[in-house]
C-alpha cells in the first residue's frame, strides 16, 4: 500500500480508472459516482468525463444556466433528461400517485414513483421554492439546448419534458448536431411539422415519443416515418390534441416495416384502414398498445391474422370492438405473453376464455372497468394460463369464485392488484395466498369487504412478499360493513411478513399506533413505509416504526406527524430521511 | 504451473505457444489457452508467435496469474457440449474467480487490471475492475480515500462547487 506503485493513482490510467467508474455507475448509480468526484481532482475530472446518464432539473429562473453548467462539466453524457424539477421532486409524484389511486386509476409504473423519491432531501427546497400551487414558469430556451449538444456531443438519448420555450431553432439544432441520437422523447411542448421533418432528416432515430405535443399534425408525422422507414424500431404518440388521424399510422404501415413497438393515443382515428395497414406492414411488431382509437373488429381482426409475433398487446377505450376482436387476436397472437384491456362494454366472458384457451404464454394480465365481464372469465384464466407472473384487476363485478382457478393453477404469481372491486371479501384473497406462494407484490386498493382475514391468510402462506399496498380498507367503517383492518391484523402482519420491504398504508383509518408498533416489531426488512391519511396515526406511532427495522431509510406521513425525536432517533441508526408532505 | 501447461497440451493437443514476461520467465501454454487474449489471438492469426511472445508490459507473478486463469477458463469452453460437466464447472470457475480477486492486495490487482487491458482479456478485465468497483460503492469519499490511500487535494471552494455540481444532476 505504501509503495508508490501501489496507490490506484499512479497504476491506472484515465481510461481504466473510468471504466471502473461505469461499473460503480451500474452497481450504486448516482449516489457513489458523487462520491467518486470528490475524492480528488483526477477522481472529479474522470468521473466527470466518463459520466454517462443524467437528469437535470430545467425549471425555476436559470433553466439554461443549469443544462449549460452540466454540459460544460459532463461532456460525456450520452443519456441525458431535462426535465421540470416537479417531476423529479418526490412530493410532486407521492402526490401524483396519490391522486391517481384516489381515482382508481391504480398505479402503472411504481417503479418510477421509487426512483423519484430518493430525490427527497432536495424536494422538500424545490417545493418551498416554487409555492404551493407548483406551476412554476421554466427558463429552459433554445440557448441552453444548444449549449448542452455542443457539449455533450455523444448523446444517444434525450428526453425532453416541459419545453414550452423551445423552437423549431432547437429542434434544428438537434438533427444538425446530434449525430449518434437514437431515442428523442418530446413531452410538452410545441413542434412544428418542418421541425420534426428536419428531425428525421439529421438524427438515425430508432425511437421517437410524442407526448402532449402541440401543433404537430399529420403531415408532419407522416413525412417522418417515410424517412426513418428503416431505423424506426419503436413509436409512442399520445396526447397530441388531435394531430393523428388513420393517416399517421396508413403511413407507419406502408413505410416502417422493421416497427417493433407501436402505441397510439389519439381521438382522431375513425377509420379501420390505419390500423390494417399497420397489421399488414409491420410484421415484426410485438407491442401495440391503441388508446381511445374509433378502430373497430376489423382492424382487429388484421392485427389477430397478420401479427403473430406480437407479445404485448393493450386495448384501451376502444368502443367499437367487441369479442369478435378478442376471438381473433387470441387465435392469431399465440406468443402473447401482455394483455390489457381498459374500459370495454362490450367484450365478455366467452373471448376472454378463448384467449385462454389459445394464449398459453400469458404471463401478465389487466382487466380494468369492463363491467359486463363476470367471474367465469377469470376462472378460465385461473385454469389455463398457468405461467401467469402478473395480475391486475380493477373496477370488476366479480365475486369470490373468480380467484378460485388464480389459488389452484397460477403457483408462479408474483405480482396482483385489486382495485375497487366491490364484490371481493377475505376469502378471495385466502385462494390467492393459499395457491401463490411465490406472491412478492400485493396492492389492494379500495376493496371495501376486504379486512383482518384476507392479510391473516397472506401472512401465513405468502412468506416471500416484498411490496405490499393497503389502500382505502376501513373507510367504510361509519357505513356499518363490519371489516376494517384493525391493530391486530398488524401484530400478525409483523410476524408473517418477515421479508416484507415496503408497505404503503393510504386510508387506513383503523389502523392505529398500535399497529405501528407491531409493525417495527417484526418487519425487520422493512426498507420504506408509508403511513398516509391514516387518522387515528400519531407522531408517537411513527416514532415507534422508526424505531423498528434498522433498514429503514424512508417514511412518508403528513408534516404534522412528524415526530421530533423520531427524526434524530432514525439519523442515529441508519441516515433514513423523514419526507413530509402536506 | 507445468501440471497445468503439460494437462492443457493433453486436452487441447493444440500448437503450444511460448509467452515471456518482462523478467523473463517462460510460459508455455496452448493456442487456445493464449488465445483467450485478444492480442496474442491476433498475433496467432498474423503468424508471429513462432519465436514466443515477448510480453515487456507484464511481470512474471502477474503472467502466472494470467495464465492461471486463461487455463482454468479455456477448460470451461472445451467441457461447454457436456452440459453437466459444464454446470459444475461453471461452478468452480466461479469460485476460481472468486477466491482470485478477492485475495488480492490492492497492487497486484492493479497490475492485474493493467494486465487484462494489455493482453485484451474481457472476461478478467470486467472482473477486476468491477472488484475495484466494489471497493468504491457505499463508501463516503473519506472513506474512499482511506481505501485508495489518496490525498484530498481540493479546497473547501471546489468541494462545494462540485457538491453544487452533483445537485444538478438528478439520479436518471
Amino acid at each position: 500500500m505504501a509503495s508508490a506503485s501501489g496507490l490506484v493513482n499512479a497504476a491506472l490510467p484515465d481510461d481504466l480508472l473510468a471504466e471502473v467508474f461505469r461499473r460503480v455507475a451500474a452497481a450504486g448509480g448516482k449516489a457513489d459516482l458523487d462520491s467518486c468526484a470528490l475524492v480528488c481532482r483526477r477522481w472529479r475530472g474522470v468521473e466527470r468525463a466518463s459520466r454517462r446518464a443524467a437528469r437535470v432539473p430545467v425549471d425555476g429562473p436559470d433553466g439554461d444556466a443549469v443544462v449549460r453548467c452540466v454540459a460544460d462539466r459532463f461532456p460525456g453524457l450520452a443519456d441525458v433528461f431535462l426535465d421540470h424539477g416537479l417531476y423529479i421532486a418526490a412530493g410532486a409524484s407521492a402526490a401524483a400517485a396519490e391522486r391517481s389511486r384516489a381515482q382508481g386509476w391504480d398505479n402503472e409504473n411504481p417503479k418510477l414513483d421509487e426512483q423519484h423519491m430518493q430525490c427527497s432531501t432536495l424536494s422538500e427546497d424545490t417545493q418551498k421554492e416554487n409555492g404551493s400551487d407548483g406551476v412554476n414558469p421554466t427558463s429552459f430556451t433554445d440557448a441552453g439546448l444548444l449549449h448542452l449538444i455542443e457539449g455533450c456531443k455523444g448523446l444517444e438519448k434525450l428526453t425532453l419534458n416541459w419545453f414550452l420555450h423551445i423552437s423549431e431553432k432547437g429542434l434544428v439544432g438537434i438533427a444538425n448536431r446530434c449525430r449518434n441520437l437514437q431515442s428523442l422523447v418530446l413531452s410538452g411542448g410545441y413542434v412544428q411539422n418542418h421541425g420534426l421533418i428536419t428531425l428525421a432528416e439529421g438524427c438515425n432515430l430508432s425511437e421517437l415519443k410524442l407526448c402532449g405535443v402541440q401543433e404537430l399534425t399529420d403531415e408532419g408525422l407522416v413525412e417522418f416515418v417515410k424517412i426513418r422507414s428503416k431505423s424506426l424500431v419503436s413509436l409512442d404518440i399520445s396526447f397530441c390534441n388531435g394531430c393523428i388521424t388513420y393517416r399517421s399510422l396508413y403511413a407507419i404501415g406502408t413505410y416502417c416495416h422493421n416497427l417493433e413497438v407501436l402505441s397510439v393515443e389519439s381521438k382522431h382515428v375513425n377509420e379501420n384502414k390505419g390500423i390494417i395497414s399497420v397489421a399488414k406492414g409491420c410484421q415484426y411488431l410485438k407491442s401495440l398498445k391503441m388508446v381511445w382509437l374509433g378502430v373497430g373488429d376489423e382492424a382487429l381482426e388484421a392485427i389477430g391474422s397478420s401479427c403473430s409475433a406480437l407479445e404485448n398487446l393493450s386495448l384501451d377505450n376502444l368502443n367499437k370492438c367487441s369479442d369478435r376482436s378478442l376471438f381473433s387476436i387470441a387465435n392469431g397472437c399465440k406468443q402473447l405473453k401482455s394483455l390489457i384491456i381498459k374500459s370495454s362494454v362490450k367484450f365478455t366472458d366467452r373471448s376472454i376464455e378463448r384467449v385462454s384457451q389459445n394464449c398459453k404464454m400469458l404471463q401478465h394480465m389487466e382487466i380494468n372497468m369492463c363491467h359486463i365481464m363476470e367471474s367465469a372469465a377469470l376462472e378460465h384464466i385461473g385454469q389455463r394460463c398457468i405461467n401467469l407472473l402478473g395480475l391486475t384487476l380493477n373496477s370488476l363485478w366479480i365475486d369470490n369464485n373468480a380467484f378460485l382457478g388464480f389459488g389452484r393453477c397460477c403457483f408462479l404469481l408474483k405480482s396482483v392488484c385489486l382495485a375497487n372491486c366491490c364484490k371481493i371479501s377475505d376469502e378471495a384473497i385466502s385462494h390467492i395466498a393459499q395457491g401463490c406462494k411465490n406472491l412478492r407484490e400485493l396492492s389492494i386498493i379500495s376493496c371495501p369487504q376486504i379486512g383482518d382475514e384476507a392479510l391473516l391468510s397472506v401472512g401465513e402462506n405468502c412468506k416471500e412478499l416484498r411490496d405490499l399496498t393497503l389502500h382505502g380498507l376501513g373507510r367504510l367503517n361509519d357505513t356499518g360493513l363490519a371489516t376494517k383492518i384493525g391493530d391486530t391484523t398488524l401484530a400478525k402482519v409483523g410476524e408473517g411478513f418477515r421479508k416484507l420491504k415496503h408497505l404503503m398504508m393510504l386510508r387506513c383509518d383503523a389502523i392505529s399506533d398500535v399497529g405501528l408498533e407491531d409493525i417495527a416489531r417484526g418487519c425487520l426488512q422493512l426498507e420504506a413505509c408509508g403511513v398516509f391519511r391514516c387518522s387515528q396515526v400519531t407522531p408517537a406511532g411513527v416514532a415507534a416504526l422508526a424505531g423498528g427495522s434498522s433498514r429503514l431509510q424512508r417514511i412518508i406521513v403528513e408534516k404534522c406527524k412528524v415526530p421530533e425525536e423520531a427524526t434524530g432517533k432514525c439519523r442515529m441508526i441508519n441516515d433514513p430521511i423523514l419526507i413530509s408532505y402536506y | 504451473m507445468a501440471a497445468a501447461a503439460a494437462e492443457a497440451t493433453t486436452d487441447g493437443g493444440g500448437k503450444m505457444i511460448i509467452l515471456i514476461s518482462a523478467d523473463g520467465k517462460r510460459f508455455e501454454v496452448t493456442e487456445a489457452v493464449a488465445s483467450q487474449s485478444q492480442l496474442i489471438s491476433n498475433m496467432i492469426e498474423d503468424d508471429c508467435t513462432e519465436n514466443g511472445v515477448r510480453l515487456p508490459n507484464v511481470d512474471g507473478d502477474i503472467l502466472t496469474m494470467v495464465v492461471d486463469y486463461c487455463n482454468m477458463h479455456a477448460g470451461d469452453a472445451a467441457a461447454a457440449g457436456d452440459t453437466m460437466k459444464a454446470s459444475s464447472t461453471e461452478e468452480e470457475l466461479k469460485k476460481f474467480d472468486a477466491e482470485l480477486v478477492q485475495a488480492l492486495e490492492n497492487p497486484v490487482l492493479f497490475k492485474l487490471i493493467l494486465a487484462a487491458n494489455f493482453l485484451n482479456i474481457k472476461s478478467l478485465l470486467d472482473m477486476t475492475c468491477q472488484r475495484v468497483a466494489d471497493m468504491m460503492s457505499g463508501k463516503t469519499p473519506e472513506q474512499m480515500r482511506e481505501t485508495f490511500s489518496i490525498e484530498n487535494d481540493f479546497t473547501p471552494e471546489e468541494e462545494a462547487a462540485i457538491r453544487q455540481e452533483n445537485a444538478w444532476a438528478f439520479d436518471d
